[in-house]
This record gives C-alpha cells, structure tokens and sequence, in this order.
C-alpha cells in the first residue's frame, strides 16, 4: 500500500523565492518613518501615495489577476505577503474596504465592465471606497436596513442614512445595501449599488473613532444619482451579493495571520524589555494563539483551493482573531505598567483590537451563526 | 505549503471511524468499566490496519503519523478502552526498531503495549517500556499494582522493572503526546455532537434548549476550540515525521490545544445536558471521564507551557 504525505507545511521553493522577492521589495521601500494616521485627511493623503506605490511595483494586490493590476499569487503567496508586510511594519491599509470587501463581491457578482470600471483604480487608489451596511436603526442586524433607492429614467435616486462607514469622511464612493422595493420587508427587496460621495444630494460627516481619529462618517443621502451600470448584482438580489462581502469580512481576507504573527512578535520583545513573570503565561499564550491562527489558515486555504467555501465557518474564523487581538494587547498593557496610561502604538492597538468583537457583525452574532448555522441548533 | 490530506489518508480515518461506529458504541466502553478487555474492538482496529501503520514495509504499512492521526483522532471519538496511542504510535515502531518479536502479535490486536511515563502505565502487564525525553526502555521482572481510576476504561498501573537498555529514539514521548492530542480533539468532537443532538430534542419552557442563546454560545465556544485545536495537532504529526527542530514545540501545543478543547467540550457539556448527564447511567460520564484521564498523562499542562515558552525564550515559568 502506498500513502502520498500529502501535508506539507514546508513552503515549496517557488514560495520562498515570492517571499524573498516581496521581503527584498518592502525591506527597501517601507517608509522610514511611520506615516501619520491614515484614519486622519492628512494621514490618508500620505497613504494613499504609499498605495500607489504599492501598486505601481504590482504588490498592492498580489492575488488578482494581471489584468487588474495584480500578479495572481496563489492563496498561500497572498497569506506569505501579508506576513511580511506585517512582519516590516508597513503602513496601515486605507485601500482595504475596496480591495478585500467591494473587490471579493465584483469578482463574483460584477460585470466585465463593471470589473474594468472599478478595479484597477481601485487597487491604484485613484478612486477610494467606503462600506456603508450600518445605519442608526440597522447595526448587527443589518436587514433592517432603512435606505432606500428610487427608480428613475437610467437608474435610482438613493435617500436615508448609513453610518460607522469607516474613513468615508476621506473617500470617493460608498457601496452597500438600500431598499429597492419600498413594499419589501427584511432581507428581501434589497440592492447592492456603489453610491457617489462626493456628488449633489449626499452630505458626509466625519466623528471620531474611540482613539480620537476621525476614522468613521455617517452619510446623508437626499436625492444622489446612482446609474444603472453601478447596481453590482441584480436588483432586489442585494442580500444575497453582500453576504459574499460579509464572509471575507469575518473571513481571512481581512485579517491575515500575519498582522498577528508580528504583534505577537513584538509582543514577545516587549516581555524581553519588561518581563514581569505574572505575565509570562499571558505571552506564550497570545503568541500561540497567532500561530494556531496561522495554521487554521493553511488549512483554510487548502480546502479552498480543493473547492470549498468558507460560508459560515468564517464566523469561526472572526470569533478567534478578534478575541486574540484584544487579549494579546490587554497583555501589552499590563507589561507596559504606569507607560500603559500613554497615547504610544500599544495603546492605539489596544483601542482598535477592541473594536474587533464589535464591527463586522458582533460576536454574539457570530456565536448565533455557528450554533445555527454549523451545529443546526434551532431558531 | 499544503495543509490538505490525501483521499488515501481520509478514507482510512473514515475506514476506522465506521469499524468503531460498528463494534465499539457505549456498551463497549461500560463493559471495559466492568473489566472486559474488548478484544472484539482490538481486533477490529487491528484488521483495518490501525496498528500495522506505523512498522516499515515489508511487516507493516510504513505510514507515518500524519496518516495515522485522524485515525487516531476516531479512537478518541469512540473512546476506545485501552492503551491505543501507546499500542499504535508509540509500542510499534518502538518493538519495529527494537526487533522486539512481539511486533506481530501487536499488530495483529491480541498484545497490547503498556508505556510507562513518570512510573506509571494505562494497562500494565505483558510487555512494558518506560518511555521518557531521551528514549525508551524495556523494563524486565516488572511488578505493577492497579491503581484505582476515575475513567475505569482507563486503568492505569503503578509499573517497576529493571531496565534495559537504552533505545534513543527522542521521538517517542512526543508521539505519545501528539496521539493523546488527536483522542482529545476526538473526544472533543463526540461531546460537541452529542451535546448538539440532546439541546435540539430537549424541551423546557416549551421550547428546545438549543434555541437559547446561553446554550448556543457554550456550544459554539466549543466548536471554536476543537475547529482551531485539530490544525495544531496535524501539524504537530507531520513534524514528528519530519523529525522537526521544533517538533518537542509542536508537541506541547497540539496538546495545549487539544486539552483545553476536550476540557471545554466536555464541561459545557456536563452543563448542557443538565442534571441528565450529572447521572452515572447517561453515557456523557464515559467521555468525560476520559478527557480527564488523558489530560493528566504525558506531561502536565503547566510542563507542556513551560516548553513553549523556553521556546520563546521566557524562562520564567516552571511546571512538572
């Protein structure tokens, strides 16, 4: 009888030559200095140059294909980027509601044109994205969703207000759900459309996030012109098309093993500079958990590229990065001491870990869908 | 990288998962509480191949542990009685290398292996080796006292013998921990479906239990556990094939993992099924009591922790 070992969790050495090639690249162009807040107008600005930099050396978004600017990586070589773009310390992503939530939903749902349209400039960051699913009345259940799109000759007039739309006081456009059947209740009679931010009828107004940062806006629209050419989807489908959006969100597109590889690295470093003993435990702890992580990603990755879908197991997938991102800084700041009381970088994370169990749906909602929805308890 | 099994590599997990679903339902482990030996699921295991698995060709299949651990990983879901880690993923390629000729029997299911660690033994007559960080040793003239257990179908034994000579294989202990690991996460399993099944039939206040919010987040914090603990463990399996640097690491977390997982499983399932499975006449008791019983072998969690942080180059916690 003969078994082939299958697993191999040793990267081939076309993988490690991607690696090189993106560690050589970042090693020479990641900033110096940290770039300003990119949840700030003057931060944003400096990141976005630092996108196009990205894009013009095809790294912005190594796992699209060429045509779109990419450089079709593999699964595997996007998770290798992601490590040592985190590994580096490059900038924060203000591209990442477009490139790993609107991108993900147009590959699917989007057509050529509407791909061709939007993708490159997208990725360039020529033209930037916000979300927009939350509403003052629509938050972890987001099918209440209020807003709403009129019919008009060519396409709607949308009307209603979204909020926590994360850096959407900087950007150019917004895409999310707005009631196209005003008769329609709950998940039905929704669409998916990319709404203007910068037109006639849409008024933006930033506030800030929990560090200060005027991070998030709500949008006012009374009246804005969406075309019919920018309804992603079909009409009164939109439920449907964001729920693929939904799951990259939870899922591992949007928090790659490695941002938590290197927070539990320098995690490590910091217990080296102040190692208080009663907290040893909580280190080993948070760094294991980065690498279990890590390897609950491999093996995602692997039943993806065997034709597998996420679907609801991202809500697994969400529960544990954001649970071990608040616990890992919750340890920072107890090493940290008296210095815990200071606005540094282990503060500021501490404040954005926080808000992980909260946005993308709650995770109380994300226990409601793996007891539903993976165990089949009922209603 | 590619952290996917082989169709060859499921279809024998499935193979094990269906010979035990077969012979080895709860009956089997209540009779091994009476002091049955269950010789019939022995049997069974042997004639799948389980414990020729890990002896080279031309005796055995020359298959390494990643192949064996979801196999193994169904033992633990159907709490099978008996030293099968130690008989499967420690006795074999030890008696292999040894050229113990007690390897075919062994293979064939009627000898089972005891390993002793830290002078004790799950089953304790027969052969014995005392395995520990440096190797392995066959203890001869062994005397050994049955201790009494929580987990009855997990007897262990009090196990002293004049020792041989050394065999260096550092691997052993290792596999002993990574085997034990998958039965947990196996365990781990078992409770969480079972647990599903009685909350969805289960009705108070005119509703199913499994329709409260308070129970379904005890479960999906299970499934949580297990979902992110079984990755850990297959990847400690391939570096022990790999004879890894870092396999001793790999080890200690796919136990770290494992354990928690099962200890979770099996708290929030005692809870889920109420004063039901408080009772020694329900079934959960035999899965719990098993998780327990393999939490406190092969090295304490507190040793397993202290591992990894000599690792990371934190010295500053001890454990036994």
């Amino acid at each position: 009888m003969f078994y082939s070992r299958a697993v191999d969790l040793e990267f081939t050495p076309a993988e490690q030559a991607f690696r090189a090639e993106c560690r050589d690249w970042l090693t020479a162009h990641v900033p110096s200095e940290p770039l300003p807040s990119g949840d700030t107008a003057v931060g944003f600005a400096r990141h976005l140059q630092w996108e196009r930099r990205l894009f013009d050396a095809g790294w912005a978004v190594p796992s699209w294909p060429r045509e779109y600017g990419g450089r079709g990586a593999t699964l595997v070589e996007w998770c290798i980027f992601e490590e040592e773009y985190y590994r580096v310390g490059a900038p924060q992503r203000v591209t990442q509601n477009g490139i790993f939530l609107l991108a993900p939903t147009l590959f699917a749902f989007g057509t050529e044109a509407q791909k061709g349209r939007i993708l490159r400039r997208m990725a360039s960051g020529e033209e930037t994205w916000a979300q927009g699913w939350s509403e003052p009345g629509a938050g972890s259940d987001l099918a209440a969703v209020r807003s709403r799109a009129e019919r008009v000759e060519g396409g709607w007039r949308v009307f209603g207000q979204k909020t926590w739309c994360t850096r959407a006081a900087f950007c150019d456009r917004l895409f999310g759900l707005f009631r196209t059947d005003p008769r329609s209740e709950r998940h039905r009679g929704l669409t998916y459309l990319c709404a203007p931010l910068r037109a006639e009828g849409v008024t933006v107004r930033g506030f800030g996030r929990l560090d200060g940062d005027e991070g998030f806006a709500e949008v006012f629209f009374d009246g804005a012109i969406v075309p019919d050419a920018d309804v992603i989807g079909e009409v009164g489908q939109g439920w449907k098309v964001a729920m693929a959006t939904t799951s990259s969100e939870r899922g591992l597109t949007l928090r790659s093993p490695g941002r938590f590889m290197a927070a539990a690295d320098r995690l490590r470093a910091l217990y080296g500079a102040h190692p208080e003993p009663r907290h040893a435990d909580d280190v080993v702890e948070a760094w294991m958990a980065a690498d279990a992580y890590r390897l609950h990603t491999y093996r995602t990755v692997a039943q993806m590229q065997a034709g597998a879908s996420i679907g609801a197991a991202a809500s697994l997938t969400k529960l544990f990065w954001s649970e071990l991102d608040v616990r890992l800084h919750h340890t920072a700041l107890a090493l940290l001491g008296p210095d815990a009381a200071l606005d540094n970088e282990w503060t500021r994370g501490w404040q954005f870990a926080l808000a992980g169990p909260i946005y993308a749906g709650t995770n109380e909602i994300q226990r409601d869908i793996v007891a539903r929805r993976l165990l089949g308890l009922p209603r | 990288m590619n952290f996917a099994f082989t169709d060859e590599q499921q279809m024998l997990r499935e193979t094990i998962r269906r010979v035990l679903a077969r012979t080895c339902g709860a009956e089997r482990v209540r009779a091994a509480w009476r002091g049955d030996p269950v010789d019939d699921v022995w049997r069974a295991l042997a004639d799948a191949g389980l414990f020729m698995g890990l002896a080279p060709e031309p005796l055995g299949l020359g298959l390494g542990m990643v192949d064996l651990i979801g196999p193994l990983e169904e033992t633990g879901r159907a709490a099978v009685p008996g030293p099968v880690v130690e008989t499967a993923a420690v006795g074999v390629p030890l008696l292999s290398a040894a050229g113990d000729p007690a390897l075919a029997s062994v293979m064939a299911g009627t000898e089972r292996v005891a390993i002793a660690h830290g002078g004790r033994a799950l089953g304790g007559s027969g052969r014995v080796y005392a395995v520990d960080l440096d190797g392995a040793r066959r203890l001869f003239d062994v005397r050994s006292r049955r201790l009494d257990t929580v987990d009855r179908a997990a007897p262990l034994y009090e196990v002293e013998g004049r020792p041989g000579t050394l065999n260096v294989d550092a691997s052993l202990f290792d596999r002993a921990v990574v085997g034990t690991s998958a039965q947990l996460v196996g365990l781990a399993r078992h409770l969480l479906d079972t647990t599903v099944e009685y909350v969805k039939l289960r009705s108070q206040f005119g509703r199913p239990i499994g329709s409260f919010q308070a129970v379904k987040h005890h479960l999906a914090d299970v499934a949580l556990a297990v979902e992110f603990a079984a990755p850990v463990v297959y990847r400690a399996a391939w570096s022990v094939d790999r004879a890894h640097a870092e396999r001793g690491v790999h080890a200690s977390m796919a136990r770290i993992y494992a354990a928690r997982a099962a200890a979770l499983a099996a708290s929030k399932a005692l809870q889920c099924h109420g004063a039901v499975g408080y009772s020694d006449e329900y079934d959960l008791h035999l899965w719990m009591k098993r998780v327990w019983a393999l939490e406190a072998m092969w090295g304490t969690a507190a040793w397993h922790r202290a591992r990894v942080a000599r690792h990371l180059g934190i010295t500053e916690i001890g454990g036994r």
